[in-house]
């Protein structure tokens, strides 16, 4: 079945434009030479990229699966074509310098970017994905000429690239490392294993560059002995032109839940001795040079659980409009009607609505930050104070997107009955492939310990300070509007007892740590549901106001309902799960191992 | 090689059509427009000739300030140049209008040919392309899946479906081709294009400045008048045929359509 890809472009263009007005992203230096209308023309045709050149993937790829044969990996050749073709047209690196073969555009159009790519296939808009983060990694941190050698060829789609920190040993421990580099002249010979390497083989390139991270021989034990290497698969003359294989092997591929067109894939570093690696920046600062990245990157994995329920829900809209069973419950209609008509359907769609845009404003809000954070004048005020929203932001997005967007591709299929959980439609995919947003770039449990731990007391509370100051002003702002003031002081409401349990619990943090442990996840998700209400309820007052001028339409007064939905149906849980997050049972810790 | 191709802005197929309250139009406010896919395959075919001989592509667009966006995406595709006849008198004009005003603005400027779509999405009359030819006195070849410019420059060879078979026609140039699909694959814009199209040329121009006398477009000056338009009649459910081989499935079929809608 082709187009399963759905994707409303207004919404999205309501977001960028009367939402965070993207366009003034170009006054900020870096971004001097670009106009609003060359950002609109980039989300218009990576729409219509989209649509045509990688929505048929989704199925193609299913199809084909991974094969591995003889220690390599074969992937559709249409796979092959569609990376080509990123590589060749700038998407690779369209965010990145122009002095490495990127386009220079800002940081959030990726994220926008990313956003169709990954709805439309998500397995496949890892490889180019994956090879910019890589490609990244060695612009900013490698030497001059490690820079002009790999980077232009892996944004240019020549060459592909991945990022290998997983061994058997260190999954979320990464203090674990147990790849190991030799010194050896001016590079370094790696020994040791990798597991879960997304795109580790393949044949989309001629050569795939592994930024992994490894420990040098004799360096301290733990997060401070790490380093970050390129180890191509097969090496590079000073040249760029290829040698010998890099003694890299693929030793097998997975089989697993869903992107089954992304290999993910056991590597073997240096079997025979003969695997040289570079390094990457400073020895022993491979954690730190990666987590740099890492926000980026976490971002990205929010834009793909928001991205796999937007089309499954616009995929369930479609069916609900179309498929006729039973009577109107009050009687409106004459015989059979369309399950949209049945109010159980509606709270499903409305649901899943206000979910997919809520979760759409917050990642995009937290591109535009991040493009504040990184383009303003260094040492502004205002440039530390995105940085500090986006810090705090980007565990929250990560953890709230994973999670509610595979429950929002949960609920798509239910609106379809028996038929979505057919192959006949997309949705069964969707939620399958959306299952692992929660568990790589850190697993959710790992991003709730990260917000609740580091980024509520980073900079002495000045992250949250500014996560709250934002939030405050907003309520503030717009607590007596005629229309959506009720609601605007719901969440003024749920914020004040946000701010104090979040308080508590950092405190808890030292004082009874297992305590705050057992309730880090709730409190990250009821973050989450503030979050989403603030942005809801952001587009709604927009949306009010063009309604109050007179040009509203449908369009709008959905932004307006969803907002009201939203928070009259999600904040009293919320409130209640705060609750809960300071209550003092302690089962969860004093149960014993044999009870469970 | 001076090349030029004109270009309309149609509703994207994603936007809902809605009728006007007057039953003569469709609501223009809400939807997404884009460039008439028959004219895309203009601009690819264009680009591609310039590719081979060289020389320069100019796309001519008319209507509101919004086809400017298209003309921005043909830019971004490759072409070099972009005209944009806006004036408020074209509103409601007819084919044969649009014509007239499209010769007004390329007579003036070189061109050894000129491509559109062989019809608009939109409206689907298929007029523009022979009408501006007839203008500007210069043959025109329709409805083409092939062009072939000679070595030197002087006539083209197209080739034209009829009922199944080929026509092979030959002309000098300059000459208007009309784009049919199928006469290639049009490229995407590319992020480099995208950068550069912003620096190209696009210049608007207004009835006075092509010398156009405003009375002769617009609703009052149709020849061709919408008496009403209505939806299409909305389409019955398919059926799907079961069966567990082909054969047993077209023998079902067989059997439906001799038994249930009588047509064999
Ligand atoms: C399809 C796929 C693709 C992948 N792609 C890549 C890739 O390209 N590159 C790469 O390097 N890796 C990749 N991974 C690996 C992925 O990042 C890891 O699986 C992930 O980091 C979790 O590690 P683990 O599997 O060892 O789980 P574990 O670390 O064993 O975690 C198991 C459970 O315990 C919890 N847990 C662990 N430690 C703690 C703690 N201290 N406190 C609280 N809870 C804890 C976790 O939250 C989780 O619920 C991929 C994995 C998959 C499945």
């Amino acid at each position: 079945m082709v187009d399963h890809f759905r994707v409303n472009r207004n919404d999205i263009f309501f977001i960028l434009k009367n939402q965070l007005n993207y366009g003034s992203l170009c006054s900020l230096e870096r971004y001097q030479d670009l106009k609003e209308e060359m950002l609109d023309m980039v989300v218009n045709e990576a729409i219509t990229m989209a649509r045509e050149l990688v929505d048929p993937l989704q199925e193609i790829g299913e199809k084909w699966g991974v094969r591995f044969e003889k220690g390599k990996v074969f992937c559709p050749p249409e796979f092959k074509e569609a990376f080509k073709h990123f590589g060749e047209n700038g998407w690779i690196g369209l965010a990145r310098n122009t002095a490495y073969g990127g386009q220079g555009f800002p940081h959030m159009m990726r994220i926008v970017v990313n956003d169709l790519m990954y709805g439309a296939c998500q397995a496949f808009n890892m490889a180019p994905s994956l090879t910019h983060g890589a490609a990244h990694l060695i612009e900013n941190f490698a030497v001059e000429n490690l820079k002009k050698l790999f980077v232009p060829k892996m944004y240019g789609g020549e060459w592909a690239g991945t990022m290998c920190l997983t061994e058997p040993d260190a999954g979320s421990n990464l203090a674990n490392t147990r790849t190991t580099a030799y010194p050896a002249g001016d590079h370094y010979k790696i020994k040791g294993s990798k597991i879960f390497i997304s795109w580790g083989d393949h044949d989309l390139t001629e050569n795939i560059v592994h930024l992994i991270l490894a420990r040098m021989e004799g360096a301290p034990e733990g997060v401070k002995g790490i380093s970050l290497f390129i180890v191509p698969k097969i090496k590079v003359n000073p040249d760029g032109s290829l040698g010998e294989p890099n003694d890299v092997l693929c030793e097998r591929v997975e089989e697993k839940l869903g992107l089954h067109a992304s290999p993910t894939c056991e590597l073997n570093f240096g079997g025979n001795n003969g695997c040289v690696g570079f390094l990457c920046g400073l020895a022993n600062r491979g954690l730190p040079h990666m987590f740099q990245m890492m926000n980026a990157a976490r971002i990205n994995t929010a834009v793909s659980g928001m991205t796999l329920a937007g089309t499954a829900y616009l995929n369930a809209l479609a069916y609900a409009k179309a498929r006729i069973q039973g009577q109107d419950v009050a009687g409106r209609k004459p015989g059979y009607v369309p399950i949209i008509d049945h109010p159980d359907v509606r709270r499903m769609l409305l649901w899943m609505k206000a979910m997919v845009d809520g979760m759409r404003s917050m990642i995009y809000t937290g591109a535009f930050w991040s493009d504040l954070a990184w383009e303003l004048p260094a040492g502004s005020e205002e440039r530390t104070h995105y940085h500090n929203l986006l810090d705090f932001i980007t565990p929250i997005m990560k953890a709230y997107c994973s999670h509610m967007g595979f429950r929002v591709c949960e609920i798509a299929l239910q609106c379809l009955g028996g038929y979505g959980y057919t192959r006949d439609y997309p949705i069964e995919q969707y939620l399958r492939d959306a299952k692992i947003m929660s568990l790589y770039e850190g697993t959710n449990g790992i991003q709730s310990i990260d917000l609740m731990g580091r980024k509520m007391r980073g900079s002495k509370g000045a992250l949250f300070k500014a996560f709250r100051d934002e939030l405050e002003r907003f309520c503030i702002t717009h607590e007596h509007h005629p229309e959506l003031g009720k609601e605007v002081s719901i969440l003024s409401v749920v914020l004040e007892k946000l701010t104090k349990v979040a308080l508590k619990m950092a405190e808890r943090m030292n004082s009874d740590p297992l305590q705050w442990a057992s309730y880090t996840f709730p409190a990250l998700m009821c973050f989450g549901d503030v979050t989403m209400s603030w942005r809801l309820l952001d587009l709604a007052i927009i949306a009010q106001g063009i309604t109050d001028e007179g040009q509203g339409n449908p369009f709008h007064s959905g932004k307006i309902m969803q907002a009201s939905y939203f928070v009259g149906t999600m904040l009293p849980l919320t409130l209640a799960r705060l609750e809960t997050c300071m209550r003092p049972g302690r089962e969860i810790i004093e149960m014993s191992n044999q009870a469970f | 090689m001076n090349i030029i191709v004109c270009l309309k802005q149609v509703p994207d197929t994603e936007s809902q059509i809605k009728l006007a309250p007057d039953g003569k139009s469709i609501l223009k406010e809400d939807l997404k427009w884009v460039m008439n896919p028959y004219d895309e395959f203009g601009v690819e075919e264009a680009l591609r000739i310039k590719e081979k001989f060289g020389g320069s592509v100019t796309v001519v667009g008319l209507g509101p300030k919004r086809v400017t966006e298209s003309i921005r995406t043909a830019l971004a595709m490759g072409a070099d140049k972009g005209i944009l006849i806006s004036d408020p008198a074209l509103e409601g004009s007819d084919a044969l209008a649009t014509a007239k005003a499209l010769a007004a603005a390329v007579k003036d400027i070189p061109y050894d040919i000129i491509f559109t779509g062989q019809r608009g999405v939109d409206d689907d009359n298929g007029i523009v392309g022979p009408a501006l030819a007839e203008y500007l006195g210069i043959p025109h070849m329709s409805i083409i899946v092939k062009v072939e410019v000679s070595q030197d420059g002087k006539s083209v060879k197209c080739n034209k479906p009829v009922e199944g078979q080929t026509l092979v026609i030959e002309s000098p140039l300059p000459a208007v081709v009309t784009a049919q699909k199928g006469l290639n694959e049009p490229r995407y814009a590319s992020l480099p294009g995208i950068m550069k199209a912003k620096k190209k040329p696009l210049e608007e121009k207004t009835f006075a400045a092509l010398g156009l006398n405003p009375s002769e477009f617009g609703e009052g000056a149709r020849n061709l008048k919408v008496i009403e338009l209505t939806p299409p009649p909305a389409r019955k459910a398919g059926k799907i045929v079961s069966g567990d081989t082909p054969e047993s499935k077209a023998k079902e079929l067989a059997r439906l359509l001799h038994e249930e809608a009588k047509v064999i």
